[in-house]
């Protein structure tokens, strides 16, 4: 009998156990149930705000662009790290390209689901609600325009006559239902309709985040960050009357004051006080950025060991009392393997220490600063100077300069002079920050490294191929290629790479 | 385990199978009746008694009971399987009660083929390859998936590493996914474990290992059977008396090879002033020259980093034993390997205890338990391939002229002899190893179970009923800190957490009858339950302040823990029909469904099959008298096999959370969803022909070819969808080749033994169909360049074509076959060259005689490429400076007219054809030389019931023209890995 009933309980056994096979992960969400309130809608939108932050606008799309140009030397040491860079072995396959190439459409698709997903939101949302919205929208459309911005700088050519049959890069205002679907994507737009789209989605910001007024060091897209956006785009393009009226009216509005004392300097960048910032991402030892300092420092085991060393001309155009020169450049003795000298090093990214986990390593890391006054007054004196009122360019000119150089008397520069002094100034005052490269791109000079401070220290001292090297404006790499896997994956571009790929 | 009640149509026709014994009565003259039993008086049913006089058959019934009509003269035969024939005269008898004993040539060779019980060798239809426990008993391998090196042939064992802990990665007939698991399926015991579970496991405990190929004996695993099946057995209680075992081995490690050639100082010197000859005019650089050169300042860095002679050492105790109704086999062990890389090492204790037990005629219980407790430390900075850190990179890019010591000078600046070693080395501008490893110590501990339950149940002879219950479970903690007040690192500790279970019940009907006397029958009907879970957690804490009190709670800043979870769940049915005629035709059908949490719903259940077939020709009249041939068969199986080995939640459109803004969190969106995912289906076919010749030559021959379907790739989408693709399934692959094994009985006398034992495989893989119609697509994911046509993992780069002799500059080729010195990313070419390799093989020779005997095994694979990019450091003028060269770079070209294939200096070293080594190899795996004690010796001392003395090398020998540190590296780059090692040890077994 025993047996009988063990005999059936075992054959039971077969049909009563199993497993629930529908699993969800706990550590997400599906995407369909991702933006239902208000809630939802704030998390996704700080991610325009990390995304911006640390795939764009830190790390390699800011050092790539010194390291490209004729800011830095590679020390002996430098281990050819970002040698390819450095070298201007530019392919389409380089990891860094198709990182910005991705994160740049990462934040397009963001800001478009955020953007297909809101309306629904706002029409059972409250007006206080409803306005929050209508920010978040406003910073969708920013970012989407900041992120194709971006990529038009590095992947076009530079905005001219040709615009309308010059290639520009890949537009979308959808997200995609059916991303396998080959037949959904799109090829290159025009470089007129991709500057059209970036400045009717910086139009739409601008009104959306009209109520969102401008203040110092603040940490989210305002009213006056859409502006400098503006300007920034106007001067690319060359729509410098533009550029002008918006750069000038940031600079003079009193709400960003340019620092005139070295302590209140120093804080801005040692310690990222904010000041001159009309945006200063957000940061914290929870959530840091990449870092701009592309082993400029290096110190380790007391001892400083670059990977990159600062040009000679660089450090002889500024005034000794400059009180950019102070902060910024140290004249340190730097031991790389055997070899030992002395030079400047740059340290305008020394590490905010409140972004350091301990207070003898620095992480080198700092609050993002995409939109400074600084770079306002310098479109601004461009801006007037390529419009042919060099009187008014000399004016912002010389008031960065007054608040830069201890006891600086203004100068007045006309032609040729007004430009080559504006020039100067953009490199000095953005050094390190990601301008170098895409402003020798625009003003079409192309460049030449030269004599290092100290040819023991640089890697292969004398070369043509590093430390001596130039590039013609026509170089074909001055426009990056369109990553290998954008041109694999998607049909429409495939025959639309940049040439000399 | 959730509970749903799921119930299948085919189940019922089972269990009215079961209740309905087949008979068939026969008409005669005079009715002859009675009670077939069992040596233990159990009634068998279903027996066929056949009357050899008038040709009738019937069976016996439930109670063993039967009736046939018969004339006093007949004779009676009774068959059953497992069961010894047996003819008896009726002798006007009306009453034939029979008892048949087991066939116990049952009990030599059986291996369990997919559930169910056991069954002969020589009745498995199909394609399996059986290793026994004396290939694992006395290697020094870690792992006994080393040990499967070269047994096997299409199983390709590779030992990535020497890290004393590291598992191995195995591959069987071929690759056949590209993005999904290409690994075995391990069953232990008859459950299914994790690849982890069966590293770890004491090799000695093992009985016999069976590895399974084809699709009629792997379907029934459906789902998880694509890649083959790894049928594990542990070692069961036998022999009247109880017998303990106690063996301990020692030995030593070391590199396995060391085929880099690096330069002196001397050679370094000469060699920088070579390709940058401005050197000889720069002061600090000759002052650096003469001062090193003329005091010998000189280091050896493998010498500085690598241990040798690295201690290694096991030691087992067994006591097993059978009673009348139980058997039991219970063990212990200890491993303990330091590696040559300073700071690793591993040891390892394990437990098993394997009970089985009868406790009624009808029902049978046991438990398989295995606890093992490992602690290990792997070499800091051993895996980060490129970082400066890396031991082996300090071994190959360590400059010869550098010193590790403080340089001690006199006023004059004369030198005088060495100091300590500093913290940081100057000379190579890195702070030193061991004083960085010291402040960054780490300790990793495992702790894992595995357990089988199973209860029998036998209600009449024939039929079993099996109920298996397991869990396996695994407990990871790591620690790791950086110490405070130590060289310039952030002080840091931190504590990791991960929690593995599984659960799996596992219950199967399995019912043996016959019909008439020949055509037997084994039903098999099953259902199985998986529900895994993983669990991790990490947290890590800054700040702490002295030395002695470091513990993640003594940080004065805390940081954010990290988190996983994943379950994955399975449910299966699965039947197969065993049927022969006379031993002579079988026929095998399996059938399994399957449904897996891992896919999309719509497309989550799936159904796997397979049809076997085997002709044993031996048995036929016409091989009857035919003496040279002991046994030979035609076997020939098709069938579907599933693979799901990819992560979870793949299915999936997902947010997660991301990191903070303004100190509030954030949502970001981690993939795009794919509701249709399923499974990738391989489709094989396999045929074969074995046998045995002139009771010497064992051999077996099968061809195979097997499609993979509906390939689970990452497929790469255009970025404007803002991802870089998504998992779907695409795109077809095939394998097709060819396994060999032979075994030559050279002598076989009483004293004397000599073998020869070979296998080899030869694998042919070619991409049949891609995604979208298209014919070639770069894989997102690793870089690699898919085209139909062409094997997966066949090299994609720019060819190298050497050096220009006119002015030094580097050449390629053109598309068009013509040479270039200018480097263009579109001229790439497929090389020919694979990194997964096409042959490989492996041969032993055993010799025995009396109580001594050798064996040596050879394993070997060719045609198998690696990208060896340490070569990219190292034979890279650039890197001169601040890096050693082989010796090869002394062929500079540095003169027009030069024949050599380095470029000059300056000429830009690119990812192109010029490292894809051969890294083909021949290892001597494994050799033994043990002595057994004479039996009457241990008799005479009345305590010790046997001895054996041995000595053991791993590794011995390598032939390869490989020239990184190790061609067994199962990659495609090759860049810092921790070279294999080799092995000697000296070893004792004493049984009581």
């Amino acid at each position: 009998m025993k047996k009988i009933i063990f005999s059936l309980c075992a054959l039971a056994m077969m049909f009563v156990s199993g497993c629930n096979l529908d699993l969800k992960p706990t550590s997400s969400i599906s995407t369909e149930e991702a933006l239902r309130s208000m809630d939802d809608a704030q998390k996704l939108r700080r991610d325009l705000y990390i995304t911006m932050r640390n795939s764009l606008t830190s790390g390699a799309p800011v050092y790539l662009m010194e390291l490209m140009s004729d800011s830095f030397h590679g020390s002996i040491t430098y281990g050819n790290r970002n040698g390819e860079y450095y070298k201007w072995e530019m392919r389409s396959t380089f990891g860094n390209v198709e990182s910005l190439w991705s994160s740049a459409y990462y934040l397009v698709m963001l800001g478009n689901f955020l953007e297909e997903g809101i309306p629904a939101l706002q029409a059972e949302a409250t007006a206080s609600e409803k306005a929050q919205y209508d920010v978040i929208l406003g910073e969708s459309a920013f970012a989407k325009a900041y992120a194709m911005f971006i990529l038009t700088e590095l992947f076009c050519k530079n905005y001219s006559s040709s615009a309308s049959s010059d290639y520009g890069v890949m537009l979308s205002d959808k997200t995609f239902a059916t991303p396998s679907d080959q037949s959904t994507y799109v090829g290159r737009s025009t470089l007129t309709e991709t500057y059209d789209y970036i400045e009717r989605n910086l139009a739409k910001a601008e009104q959306l985040l009209g109520s969102v007024a401008g203040e110092e060091g603040a940490i989210y897209i305002t009213s006056d960050a859409v502006k400098a956006m503006q300007a920034r785009v106007a001067l690319t393009k060359g729509d410098y009357s533009k550029a002008a009226s918006l750069a000038a009216s940031l600079a003079d509005n009193g709400r960003y004051p340019l620092l005139t004392t070295q302590d209140e300097f120093t804080a801005l960048w040692n310690n990222d006080s904010g000041k001159e910032c009309i945006t200063q991402f957000w940061a914290s030892i929870l959530s840091t950025p990449n870092t701009n300092d592309y082993g400029y420092i290096q110190f380790t085991g007391g001892l400083y060991a670059p990977n990159y060393i600062p040009e000679k001309w660089i450090v002889d155009a500024y005034d000794r009392n400059d009180l950019r020169f102070t902060t910024w450049f140290r004249r340190t003795q730097v031991n790389l393997g055997n070899f030992s000298g002395t030079v400047y090093l740059c340290f305008k990214f020394p590490g905010n220490p409140e972004l350091m986990a301990s207070t003898t390593a620095s992480t080198y890391m700092h609050k993002i600063k995409p939109f400074r006054i600084a770079e306002q007054y310098l479109i601004a004196a461009e801006a007037y100077a390529m419009s042919n009122q060099p009187e008014q360019a000399c004016t912002y000119l010389n008031r960065l300069r007054a608040s830069r150089i201890p006891g600086y008397a203004d100068r007045h520069y006309t032609g040729d002079e007004l430009m080559a002094q504006i020039k100067m100034e953009r490199a000095k005052e953005l050094y390190g920050e990601g301008f170098r490269f895409k402003d020798l791109k625009r003003w079409n000079e192309g460049f030449a490294r030269s004599e290092a401070q100290d040819k023991n220290l640089v890697i292969d001292a004398g070369s043509t191929y590093t430390e001596l090297m130039s590039r013609t404006a026509s170089d074909p790499f001055f426009v990056w290629p369109i990553p290998q896997a954008e041109i694999d994956s998607n049909p429409q571009i495939r025959s639309q790479q940049n040439a000399g790929y | 385990m959730k509970k749903t009640i799921l119930w299948r149509g085919w189940a019922v026709v089972l269990t009215v199978l079961l209740l309905v014994p087949v008979s068939v009565f026969a008409q005669g003259a005079r009715s002859v009746s009675g009670t077939v039993t069992d040596t233990r008086n159990e009634p068998l049913v279903g027996v066929t008694v056949h009357n050899e006089a008038s040709g009738q058959y019937t069976t016996t019934g439930a109670a063993g009971e039967y009736t046939i009509r018969a004339g006093a003269d007949d004779r009676l035969t009774f068959t059953y399987i497992g069961m010894i024939t047996q003819t008896v005269q009726v002798s006007g008898r009306s009453v034939v009660n029979i008892i048949m004993s087991d066939d116990t040539e049952m009990l030599e060779e059986t291996i369990v083929v997919g559930y169910g019980t056991a069954k002969k060798i020589s009745s498995v239809v199909g394609a399996s390859t059986l290793v026994r426990s004396d290939a694992f008993t006395k290697i020094p391998a870690a792992s006994a998936g080393d040990a499967l090196q070269g047994k096997v042939a299409g199983l390709q064992v590779y030992t990535s590493s020497g890290e004393p802990s590291a598992s191995v990665s195995m591959r069987l007939r071929g690759v056949n996914s590209i993005n999904a698991s290409n690994t075995p399926l391990f069953i232990l015991d008859g459950t299914p474990v994790d690849v982890a579970i069966f590293t770890a496991l004491n090799p000695n405990n093992i009985e016999n290992v069976t590895v399974m190929k084809d699709a009629s004996s792997t379907a029934i695993y459906g789902s998880r059977a694509a890649n083959g099946v790894i049928y594990i057995t542990t070692k069961k209680g036998a022999g009247e008396k109880p017998t303990v075992t106690v063996s301990g081995s020692y030995g030593i490690s070391n590199m396995a090879q060391f085929p880099m050639e690096l330069m002196n100082a001397q050679e370094w010197f000469e060699f920088r002033e070579l390709a940058d000859p401005s050197l000889k005019q720069n002061a600090q650089f000759q002052e650096l020259k003469d001062f090193r050169l003329k005091n010998h300042i000189e280091t050896d860095w493998r010498k500085w980093i690598l241990n040798e002679n690295a201690p290694t050492w096991k030691a087992d105790l067994s006591v097993s034993g059978r009673s009348e109704r139980s058997d039991y086999y219970i063990s212990l062990g200890a491993f303990d390997r330091t590696g040559i890389e300073p700071f690793s090492d591993m040891e390892r204790y394990s437990i098993r205890s394997n009970v089985n037990s009868k406790i009624a005629e009808w029902l049978k219980i046991g438990i398989n338990l295995n606890l093992t407790w490992q602690s290990h430390h792997t070499a800091g900075y051993s895996t980060t391939s490129t970082g400066y850190y890396n031991p082996m990179n300090i071994v190959a890019w360590g400059l010869p002229y550098a010193t590790p010591y403080e340089i001690i000078t006199d006023a004059s600046g004369n030198f005088v002899g060495y100091g300590d070693e500093p913290d940081y080395i100057t000379d190579l501008g890195m702070w030193n190893y061991f004083r960085r490893m010291e402040a960054q110590p780490t300790k990793r501990t495992t702790a894992r179970l595995n357990g089988n339950l199973y209860q029998e149940i036998t209600p009449f002879k024939g039929l079993t009923l099996r109920a298996v219950q397991a869990i396996e479970g695994s407990d990871y903690r790591y620690t790791g800190k950086v110490l405070p007040n130590h060289i310039n690192l952030a002080t840091v500790t931190e504590e990791s957490f991960e929690r593995f279970y599984r659960l799996t019940s596992t219950n199967t009907a399995e019912y043996k009858f016959a019909i008439a006397r020949d055509h037997h029958f084994v039903l098999l009907a099953g259902h199985e339950s998986i529900y895994s879970n993983d669990e991790y957690f990490s947290t890590w804490t800054n700040g702490q302040t002295d030395e002695r009190l470091t513990n993640v709670n003594h940080g004065t800043q805390a940081n954010l823990p990290s988190y996983t979870f994943s379950e994955v769940a399975y449910n299966s049915f699965f039947s197969r029909l065993s049927y022969d005629f006379a031993d002579k035709y079988y026929l095998d059908l399996t059938y399994r469904i399957d449904g897996s949490s891992l896919f999309g719903a719509n497309r989550r259940y799936a159904s796997f099959w397979s049809v076997g077939a085997m002709w044993n020709l031996k048995k036929e009249h016409f091989l009857e008298g035919v003496d040279w041939i002991d046994n030979l068969q035609l076997k020939a199986s098709y069938g579907t096999m599933g693979n799901s080995g990819i992560s979870n939640y793949r299915a999936y459109g997902l947010t997660s959370s991301g990191r903070l803004y303004d100190g509030q969190s954030s949502w970001y969106i981690s993939s795009l969803s794919n509701p249709n995912l399923t499974w990738e289906t391989l489709e094989a076919l396999n045929a074969g022909i074995n046998g045995r010749l002139w009771n010497r030559l064992t051999f077996n021959v099968e061809f195979y070819n097997k499609n993979t379907k509906d390939m689970l790739m990452y497929i790469p989408y255009s970025y404007i969808s803002g991802f870089s693709g998504g998992w779907g399934n695409v795109g077809s692959m095939r394998n097709r080749g060819v396994d060999v094994e032979l075994k030559l009985d050279v002598v076989n006398t009483k004293d004397w033994y000599f073998g020869l034992g070979f296998n080899m495989n030869y694998n042919k893989n070619v991409i049949t169909e891609l995604y979208d119609g298209r014919d070639e697509f770069v894989d997102g994911s690793s870089g690699l360049k898919f085209q139909v046509g062409h094997a997966y993992g066949e090299f994609f780069l720019v060819d190298f074509a050497g050096v220009d002799p006119a002015n030094g500059k580097s050449l390629w080729r053109n598309a068009d076959g013509t040479l270039t010195s200018t480097y263009t990313e579109s001229n790439a070419v497929f090389l020919g060259k694979n990194r997964f390799a096409p042959w490989s093989g492996g041969a032993s020779v055993d010799a025995s005689w009396k109580g001594l005997s050798f064996n040596a095994t050879f394993s070997g694979v060719v045609g198998k490429y690696m990208e060896n990019y340490d070569r990219y450091f190292v034979e890279n003028p650039s890197f001169a400076d601040e890096s050693n060269m082989t010796k090869r770079m002394k062929n500079i070209w540095t003169t027009p007219g030069q024949i050599t294939d380095i470029p000059k200096a300056g000429e830009a070293v690119r990812h192109d054809s010029r490292f894809i080594d051969n890294a083909s190899f021949v290892r001597l795996k494994n050799v033994q030389l043990s002595y057994t004690f004479p039996k009457k010796l241990m008799d005479r001392s009345g305590f010790i019931g046997g001895a054996k003395i041995y000595v053991s090398g791993r590794n011995l020998l390598t032939f390869t023209k490989y020239t990184g540190w190790d061609p067994e590296i199962d990659a495609i780059t090759a860049m810092g890995n921790y070279p294999n090692t080799r092995q000697m040890v000296f070893g004792v077994e004493l049984t009581f």
